[in-house]
């Protein structure tokens, strides 16, 4: 057990100096809200593995220490204890584990409070939609020429508590950024409210964790936290339509808008379609497919030559068409910038 | 160094598709979708009526009609691709026919209602065949047929607006591929004929 | 009762020359097939149902298996993402459903009438009729795998995920009516043992000296007939949402999809209680056989488990707290999940209180019961972890949850299972298990499950989300994941190791006689394996511990073995509840084969349901009450007034 024990806390110290290694680590906090979470599960694995180890030696050197000398299985009569006692240990025992519990549950009942709700005056709201298996997020603003629409990669401003508005049009969907903040499921028919503030710049992997079909391993997202400029920049370049093509292209747009139109929607395009993400702004995407692959050549000519071989079960079917319409198309998408 | 190898790999892909592609007609043109069993759907006659009594069409099975989420799937492209802006939900019929009943203006063989969204007919229907690709059309015909079905006796008899014996498809049954199991009958909650 | 048989009862002799024969002749299963169908001694049911709930052990262990392959390395293609739905579903429900609780049921079925000092339990044929819709129901899930169209949303079943919508096959539909199916069985088995507790303990047996199992498994018995209506009822409107066009769940057609997530979890965990506490108590009883000494804290061990199943009924909001609920419902449901740690801290002090004021002799079976306790604790501790809301949030749906619910179902009721096999395996079969193997199998067990699910902990930690078929590499998860698959594969040898060992041992292992342990309950007090009546004479109960009583009290002030014989018939002697003051002679019920046409009927009428063919349905039901007319039509006994 103590082993165990090392080990354990050995893995954890290496885990939480290298966080670039594990991008869905909560063992440390990047923003308000899971730096009010992490003290606290901190100080419950603390609790927790003192008892584990106190118990243990308990069993173990109570085993060891009174172990008797008779053998089982036996044929005849063995001793046996006649002396009552031992209730000390159960008052004890109990106890200490109540009093240690209450000190839990109070502290447990502060922390619940700091991370429940938004800060009272938060202005960015961010409407999440979920989907099998993509995120949609709408950016709503008052002036609706100032709204957008984005998918699978989210920019929020450092240092700016952010509302998230859940909704989801199939299942139940599950939003977490574990580096900034615990989960809210995302459930069909009522809209869940969360939010989430980053600390510091940088991309927080976020990931479905509410079962949700057979593409559930690869639903995950990237929030983005830029520096206040950056992320006006950002949202100035989203909020644009799609930028007006090179002549050398030819008539690769209008294949775009005739193959994918259906379902996926580029602004300043005729393609429309609101099944699938919204690719105005692709290639400011550093990964496609719900955060699934990096966003490249090869694998974005890969996905549209054959999503259910990338992601078998998906809802994006396979295309019949031609290696050099494929070609085209994916030349049209490089320059959604 | 790996991800060269891999970023190669991908790269073969478009390629191998090249290959098997190459006789394929270019962009632009609509393309007729082969169903697999090597049947030409060019052969598949857009009308009921033959000359004789025998039927000229090849039998072209629905690829898909094993999949049980087919229909499912065709329902989502039903509603996703705006089928519902004419046929009205569930097939019901407005600016376009009625898609729920047992009268096909084109046929009602799977090929024949695969060359009817693929290609389009007269007075309105778009051709889709260059927008989905053939799966999508197939789970569109799946849902399709689906829906389609002879009305109840039941229905068509009311001889005044009070006193209808059964309600085709409630309103909130929209999300249903089979909406004629959804009939029931009007007195269910609301009695509409009594008075009070 | 009537006076002669009030003299009946004060009879205080040795069993006379003959009367055993008598007994065997009255008491014993006919031979042949027709014989096999139709017994109802308790302890051929019992054995039946640990036998069949080790065979689903068996297959949910496979598909585990299956899953730790594919989880072994990043983005490996061995299954579908289809098929590892299904198996991952399927191993929850095999496992919870069809091992965790028919495993202590049939313990408890065994043991019941052996430690209360009864000749059977109360309603036999219902017992009978109890496991035959358990093994239907396990069928009934089971045929889904042939047919390929296996659960395919986990236990837990979401809605709108498992609306025909989204899962338009059959899958969903197996599970809900093999879930009400099972329902039926876990239903009527549970009435079965509280009467069986309430009313068939041998005369003298009051409250307080009841055997703890008995207090387990009758406190979850209780739990049940209130949980299990909410799941039944649960599935049966998910099946006409699916079949019927009804819209309880589906949130596009104004039904509420949390309104099965509470439907669901206030039945699933009082669930987790059912399955561990008859677990505890096996514990509880055998615990003091090897430290030689009577339990500490006896009645501080009911009242824990007492409570936890109460509290246990108001905790169920833990499963649901990032669902969106209000501050209110979130601390008061994360305060009562604080709280159920205290009875459960209980039972671990005792036990420990238990080994250091006994002498411990170390035999497999304790090895397994000292280890349990360790593994209980640690499956506590991370529940304690995840009733603190904001931890929860983060920790709720990742592996950490997946290494918590196996230390809890497998630390308590598997330990504790393998455990009572190595001390009750002699009085099933008269045979020991062999000791040798039982050390290498209790290593490799207690080995392989540290090292399949303590790195789980650590996956969780770094974000590892359940249920996902694949993971992409270079997420810290890569090591972990192969040693667990690893972890899994030594667990499985372990329990390959148990089955040759009773393999083994069924053959050649050391004849038992009636006491290998020296134990002090009534069931060591008859021969190994019990006779079909289980003792000749009726006995008289004045402690907890009967047969340690001349070493503990310097006197046997219990009657074993002398006694009323109730030689007349199948009888049994009925006790009052509080007092077990003889009350009156029971007539038992003959064998008979209803039960099975019963059960049988009721799962031709489940598959006519399933595939919705309405004319065999209508023909199941019909087979179904005839065979229930036939079952409880009256036979022609003069001196009936006794059970059905």
């Amino acid at each position: 057990m103590w082993r165990a024990f090392f080990a354990f806390a050995g893995v954890l110290a290496c885990i939480n100096s290298a966080r670039a290694d594990t991008p869905l680590s909560y063992l440390s906090g990047f923003g308000d809200k899971a730096d009010a979470t992490t003290p606290l599960l901190w100080g419950l694995i603390f609790v927790s593995c003192v008892v584990i180890i106190l118990i243990s030696a308990f069993v173990l050197s109570g085993a060891w220490l009174r172990r008797s000398r008779d053998s089982m299985p036996t044929q005849g009569p063995i001793a046996v204890m006649s002396q009552p006692g031992g209730g000390a240990w159960i008052t004890i025992g109990v106890g200490v584990s109540t009093l240690v519990l209450i000190g839990l549950v109070v502290w447990n009942g502060v922390t619940m409070a700091a991370i429940l709700g938004p800060p009272p005056n938060t202005q960015l709201e961010i409407e999440v939609r979920a989907h099998q298996w993509w995120w949609e997020f709408n950016y709503h603003d008052a002036n609706p020429s100032q709204s957008f629409t984005t998918a699978n990669e989210l920019h929020i401003p450092v240092g700016e508590t952010v509302k998230f508005i859940l909704a989801s049009d199939d299942v139940i969907h599950s939003f977490w950024v574990p580096a900034l903040g615990g989960k809210t499921d995302v459930i069909p028919g009522q809209m869940n409210l969360a939010w989430l503030k980053a600390n510091r710049p940088g991309v927080y992997r976020g990931q479905c964790v509410e079962y949700c079909g057979k593409q559930h391993a690869h639903m995950g997202l990237l929030v983005k936290a830029d520096p206040p400029d950056e992320y006006t920049a950002w949202r100035k370049a989203q909020i644009a339509a799609a930028p007006s093509r090179p002549n050398e292209l030819g008539d690769a747009a209008d294949l775009f808008v005739l193959n994918c139109g259906a379902c996926h929607t580029a602004r300043g395009t005729q393609a429309g379609g609101r099944v699938g993400p919204d690719l105005t702004h692709l290639m400011s995407r550093s990964t496609i497919a719900a955060a699934s692959f990096p966003n490249n050549i090869g694998y974005l000519s890969g996905w549209i030559a054959n999503p259910q071989g990338l992601k078998p079960g998906c809802h994006m079917p396979g295309l019949d068409i031609s290696a050099h319409d494929l070609d085209r198309i994916r030349a049209f998408l490089e320059t959604l910038k | 160094m790996r991800q060269a190898a891999l970023l190669f790999s991908l790269l073969l892909a478009p390629a191998a598709l090249a290959q098997q592609h190459a006789g394929q007609p270019s962009a632009g043109t609509p393309r007729i979708h082969e169903p697999g069993n090597g049947q030409p759907l060019a052969n598949v006659p857009i009308s009921n009526l033959y000359p004789g009594n025998v039927a000229a069409s090849p039998d072209i099975q629905n690829p898909l009609h094993n999949d049980p989420e087919s229909v499912q799937r065709g329902m989502n492209n039903f509603i996703a691709f705006n089928c519902v802006g004419c046929h009205a939900p569930n097939g019901g019929g407005g600016m376009g026919p009625s898609l729920s009943d047992n009268k096909w203006i084109y046929g009602s063989k799977p090929a024949q209602i695969y060359l009817t969204i693929a290609q389009g007919r007269p007075n309105g229907m778009p051709a889709w065949a260059g927008m989905l690709p053939s799966d999508a059309i197939w789970d569109l015909v799946s849902y399709v047929q689906s829906i389609a079905e002879k009305p109840s006796d039941k229905l068509g008899k009311t001889i005044s607006p009070t006193s209808p014996s059964i309600e085709q498809v409630p309103a909130e049954f929209v999300s249903s591929p089979t909406p004629w199991r959804m009939t029931e009958p009007f007195s269910s909650g609301r009695q509409p004929g009594t008075k009070k | 009762m009537t006076i002669a048989d009030h003299e009946r009862l004060m009879d205080e002799t040795e069993p006379v020359a003959g009367v055993r024969e008598k007994l065997e002749r009255i008491w014993e299963t006919e031979p042949g097939l027709i014989g096999w169908l139709s017994t109802v001694d308790h302890k051929e049911i019992g054995l039946r149902y640990i036998v069949t709930s080790f065979i689903f052990l068996a297959l949910g262990g496979i598909e585990a298996l299956i899953m730790r392959l594919q989880l072994a390395q990043p983005n490996q293609t061995l299954v579908t993402p289809k098929q590892y739905n299904e198996l991952f579903s399927l191993h929850g429900i095999t496992m919870i459903f069809l091992y965790a609780l028919p495993v202590l049921s049939g313990f408890s079925n065994y043991l019941f009438p052996l430690i209360l000092g009864a000749r059977d339990m109360a309603f036999p044929r219902l017992n009978a009729f109890s496991y035959w819709t358990y093994l239907a129901a396990g069928l009934l899930l089971y045929a889904s795998l042939a047919m390929g169209a296996a659960p395919n949303d986990g236990w837990f079943n979401y809605v709108p995920f498992a609306l025909t919508k989204y899962n338009p096959g059959p899958n969903m539909d197996f599970y809900a009516l093999g879930m009400i199916l099972l329902g039926i069985s876990t239903t009527v088995g549970a009435a079965n043992f509280i009467v069986t507790a309430m009313r068939l303990r041998a005369p003298g047996m009051t409250v307080s000296k009841i055997p703890v199992l008995t207090w387990g498994t009758t406190t979850v018995s209780v739990g049940n007939l209130f949980a299990v209506p909410a799941v039944s009822l649960a599935f049966f409107l998910l099946w006409l949402d699916r079949r019927f066009g009804t819209h309880f769940f589906g949130a596009m057609e104004g039904g509420q999809p949390l309104l099965w997530q509470h439907l669901f979890w206030i039945f699933a965990h009082p669930w987790v209680y059912v399955v561990v506490l008859p677990a505890m108590g096996l514990v509880s009883d055998a615990l003091p056989i090897f430290c030689r000494r009577p339990l500490v804290g006896y009645a501080a061990v009911i009242f824990g488990t007492i409570t936890t199943m109460i509290l246990g009924f108001g905790v169920w909001l833990h499963h649901m707290f990032a669902t969106g609920l209000p501050f209110l419902a979130l601390s008061f449901f994360s305060g009562a999940s604080f709280v159920i740690t205290i009875p459960s801290a209980i039972a671990v002090f005792a036990w420990i209180a238990t080994i250091w004021t006994g002498r411990p002799v170390i035999t497999t079976a304790f090895l397994y019961f000292a280890a349990f306790i360790a593994m209980f604790v640690i499956g506590g501790v991370s529940g304690v972890m995840t009733a603190a809301v904001p931890a929860d949030l983060q920790l709720t749906d990742t592996y950490f949850i997946v290494a918590h619910l196996h230390y809890v179902l497998i630390g308590i009721n598997v330990f504790a299972v393998l455990g009572a096999i190595y001390v009750w395996f002699p009085k099933f079969t008269g045979r020991l298990l062999s000791e040798r193997i039982g050390r290498w199998n209790f290593w490799l067990v207690f080995i392989g499950f540290n090292l399949a699910f303590f790195p789980m902990h650590i996956t969780g930690l770094l974000g590892m989300p359940r249920r996902i078929y694949t993971y992409p590499e270079n997420f810290g998860w890569d090591i972990a994941n192969l040693i667990i698959t690893i972890g899994a594969f030594i667990l499985a040898s372990g329990i390959l190791l148990l089955l040759i060992n009773v393999a083994v041992s069924l053959r050649s292992g050391a004849l038992a006689g009636p006491n290998p342990w020296d134990a002090p309950t009534l069931e060591w007090a008859t021969t190994s394996p019990p006779p079909p009546y289980n003792f000749s004479t009726i006995p008289t109960v004045a402690s907890r511990y009967p047969l340690w009583e001349r070493r503990l009290y310097g006197e046997a002030y219990s009657r074993v073995g002398r006694g009323p014989a109730l030689d007349k018939g199948k009888e049994a002697v009925a006790t009052s509840a509080l007092e077990a003051e003889p009350d009156t002679i029971l007539k038992m019920p003959e064998d008979s084969i209803a039960p099975f046409v019963t059960a049988c009927a009721m799962l031709a009428l489940f598959f006519a349901g399933l595939f919705q063919v309405w004319s065999l349905a209508a023909a199941a039901a019909g087979a179904t009450f005839l065979g229930l007319v036939f079952w409880l039509w009256p036979r022609k006994q003069s001196e009936s007034e006794g059970a059905p």
